[in-house]
C-alpha cells in the first residue's frame, strides 16, 4: 500500500513458550478507520505495544510514518505523531487532571488548547481532583482527552469504549469518524463488535496471535456468506473445501459453510450432492468474528 | 534542560515528594531530638562525652545515619518497572521522549532529594546546638554533608538500579539492604579490612580515615576529593547501568 500508515511485516513475538503473536502481516492506510479485533490474549495488545516501541519483536519487521518501530530513534519520532490511549488507562495517580494535562501538553507540538477547553467541558472532567479520585470512567474519558487534544497523523486505541457510558461512547464514535474525516488514521481495539461495525472502514482480526483476517468492512459485508445446507444424510466436509471457505461446521444432518467466496458454487455441489434445504444468507461481524474465532465443538 | 526534561523532572518530583517530606520531617525531628536531649543522655551515659563526641556517636555514626541510609535507599524506589505493576507505564513510554532521558530526570530528582536529607543535619546541629548552650561548627557539618551526599548517591544508586532490575514495590530495597549487610561483612574480613575506604559507611563518619580527628570527633583540612569522587563515580555507574537496563528491556 502507497502511504500505508502503518506496517507490518512478519512480525513475531516469543515470551518463553508463548507465542503472543505469530507471523502477522497487514498495512493500514491514511485516513482509514481499522478495527483491531480479537479475544483476551488474543495478541492485540502486544502488536501495538510493539508497534509502540514498549515491547521488541522476536523477528519481523514494523514501521509507522515510514519510521522503522524497532529503532529506538525512530520510535520516538514516530511517537510525536501518534497518540496513544493504552488498554489500562493507567494515569498519574497522584497527579491532578490539571497537572496531568499540563504534563502531557509540554511534550507535543500539536496540542490544541480549545479542543483541550471542549473536551474538558464535554467530559465534565474536574480539573482539580486527584486522578487516583476518578472513577474509570473518568479515568477513560481523561486520557482520551489526553490523546485526542493533539493532531496526530495516527491515534492508537487500546479498548476505548471500556468504562464509558452510552452516551460518552456516541460522542466518542462520532469523534473519531470526523478524526479520520480530518485526514488522522484511527487504529483501535475494541470487544465491542457494534461499535466497530459502526464506523470502521477495516477489519483486522487476531486470535491466538495469528491475523485470521484483514479486509474492508464493506468487501465483508459484500462478500461473506453463510451457506447452511440440509442433507438426508451425513454429509462429507470434504466436498465442500473450495477456495474462500473459512469454516465448514457440521450439525448432524446440516452443514453450516462461512465463506468469503464461491456461494453459488457451494449451493450447486450442495444441490448435486441431494442436499434437501439450501439456505444463503448475508453475515453480520458478529458472526463472522465468532465463526473465526470459536474453536469447533 | 528542554521542556520535556523539566515535565519529567516534575514528574519525578511529584512522584516521590509525600514520602520524601516524611524522609525529612523524620530526619529533622531525630536530629532535633538529639540535641535537645543531649544533657539527659549525657547525664544518663556511663562515659563522660563531649558534645562533638556525643553528636558524632549519635549522628554520624549512630541512629541518624542508619535512619539515612535506610531512607537513601527508599528514594532509589520506582521507575518503570514500578509504573508497569500501577499500570502507568504504557502512558509514560508512549511520550516522545527516549528511556535514557526518563531515568535520567528521575536520577536527578533522586540525587539532589538525597543531597538535601544529607544536609539536614549540617542545618541543624550548629542552628539547634546554641539553644542548649553548646556550639558545632558549620564547616565540619557541611563536610560531613558532602561525604553523606556522596555515599547516599552510592546506597540511592544501587536501589535505583536494583529497581530497574526488580519487579516488586520494596523488592529492591530489601535486596539492596541484604547486599548492603553482605558487602559490609565483606570488607571487615581480612585482606579487604586492609583498605578501609572500601567501607563507604566509615568514609561517610571518618573512622579510621586521615580526614577525621578522633581525639576531637572532628574533621580536619579540606572536604576528601579523592573517596568523593570514587563514590560519586560507583553511584554514576549503577545509574548509568539502570538506564542500560531499562532501555534494552520489554514493558509487555
Amino acid at each position: 500500500m502507497k502511504g500505508a500508515v502503518i506496517q507490518v511485516s512478519h512480525l513475531t513475538k516469543i515470551y518463553g513458550q508463548v507465542e503472543a503473536v505469530r507471523d502477522v502481516s497487514f498495512e493500514v492506510g491514511p485516513s482509514r478507520i481499522t478495527g483491531f479485533l480479537g479475544r483476551n490474549g488474543a495478541g492485540k495488545s502486544t502488536t501495538i505495544k510493539i508497534l509502540l516501541g514498549m515491547v521488541r519483536p522476536t523477528s519481523g519487521t514494523g514501521s509507522i510514518l515510514g519510521h522503522p518501530v524497532t529503532d529506538p530513534r525512530e520510535n520516538l519520532l514516530l511517537r510525536r505523531r501518534v497518540a496513544y490511549v493504552g488498554e489500562d488507562k493507567g494515569l498519574y495517580a497522584y497527579m491532578t487532571v490539571a497537572e496531568l494535562i499540563r504534563f502531557t501538553r509540554s511534550f507535543y507540538g500539536d496540542w490544541r488548547p480549545e479542543v483541550e477547553r471542549r473536551l474538558l467541558r464535554g467530559f465534565q472532567l474536574p480539573a482539580n481532583r486527584r486522578v487516583k479520585a476518578l472513577s474509570k470512567g473518568m479515568r477513560t474519558k481523561l486520557a482520551l482527552l489526553l490523546a485526542l487534544a493533539r493532531n496526530p497523523d495516527l491515534l492508537i486505541l487500546d479498548e476505548p469504549t471500556e468504562g464509558l457510558d452510552p452516551v460518552s461512547i456516541e460522542e466518542l464514535l462520532q469523534t473519531l469518524a470526523g478524526r479520520a474525516a480530518e485526514g488522522t488514521a484511527v487504529f483501535f481495539s475494541s470487544h465491542q463488535l457494534n461499535e466497530v461495525e459502526r464506523i470502521a472502514d477495516d477489519i483486522l482480526l487476531i486470535d491466538q496471535g495469528r491475523l485470521l483476517l484483514d479486509i474492508s468492512l464493506e468487501d465483508l459485508r459484500e462478500n461473506y456468506r453463510r451457506v447452511t445446507l440440509g442433507f438426508d444424510g451425513q454429509p462429507r466436509e470434504e466436498d465442500f473445501r473450495l477456495p474462500g471457505v473459512a469454516r465448514i461446521r457440521a450439525a448432524g444432518r446440516q452443514l453450516s459453510l462461512l465463506t468469503s467466496a464461491n456461494a453459488e458454487a457451494l449451493v450447486d455441489i450442495g444441490r448435486g450432492l441431494g442436499a434437501v434445504s439450501v439456505d444463503v444468507a448475508a453475515v453480520s461481524l458478529r458472526e463472522v468474528f465468532l465463526e473465526m474465532v470459536q474453536e469447533p465443538k | 534542560m528542554t521542556l520535556c526534561d523539566l515535565a519529567l523532572c516534575q514528574k519525578a518530583w511529584k512522584e516521590s515528594r509525600v514520602r520524601f517530606a516524611i524522609m525529612v520531617l523524620a530526619l529533622a525531628w531525630i536530629c532535633a531530638a538529639i540535641v535537645l536531649l543531649q544533657r539527659i543522655a549525657s547525664a544518663r551515659s556511663d562515659e563522660s562525652m563531649s558534645y562533638a563526641q556525643f553528636i558524632w556517636k549519635a549522628v554520624y555514626r549512630g541512629a541518624v545515619r542508619d535512619l539515612f541510609t535506610i531512607l537513601a535507599m527508599l528514594l532509589g524506589l520506582g521507575g518503570l518497572l514500578q509504573e508497569q505493576a500501577k499500570g502507568t507505564a504504557g502512558f509514560t513510554l508512549a511520550l516522545p521522549v527516549s528511556r535514557k532521558r526518563m531515568v535520567a530526570a528521575r536520577a536527578v530528582v533522586g540525587l539532589a532529594e538525597v543531597a538535601f536529607l544529607s544536609f539536614i543535619p549540617a542545618i541543624l546541629l550548629p542552628l539547634l546546638s546554641p539553644l542548649v548552650n553548646e556550639s558545632y561548627p558549620l564547616g565540619a557539618a557541611l563536610t560531613f554533608g558532602v561525604l553523606w551526599t556522596a555515599g547516599g548517591s552510592i546506597l540511592f544508586a544501587a536501589t535505583f538500579l536494583l529497581s530497574a532490575v526488580l519487579a516488586g514495590e520494596y523488592t529492591p530495597w530489601i535486596v539492596c539492604t541484604a547486599s548492603l549487610v553482605a558487602y559490609m561483612l565483606l570488607v571487615s574480613l581480612w585482606p579487604l579490612s586492609l583498605l578501609p575506604s572500601l567501607n563507604f559507611l566509615q568514609v561517610m563518619n571518618g573512622v579510621g580515615m586521615p580526614w577525621f580527628r578522633e581525639a576531637k570527633y572532628a574533621l580536619v583540612g579540606p572536604a576528601p576529593i579523592l573517596p568523593i569522587a570514587v563514590m560519586g563515580l560507583a553511584a554514576a555507574f549503577f545509574i548509568w547501568a539502570a538506564g542500560a537496563v531499562t532501555e534494552s528491556r520489554d514493558f509487555s
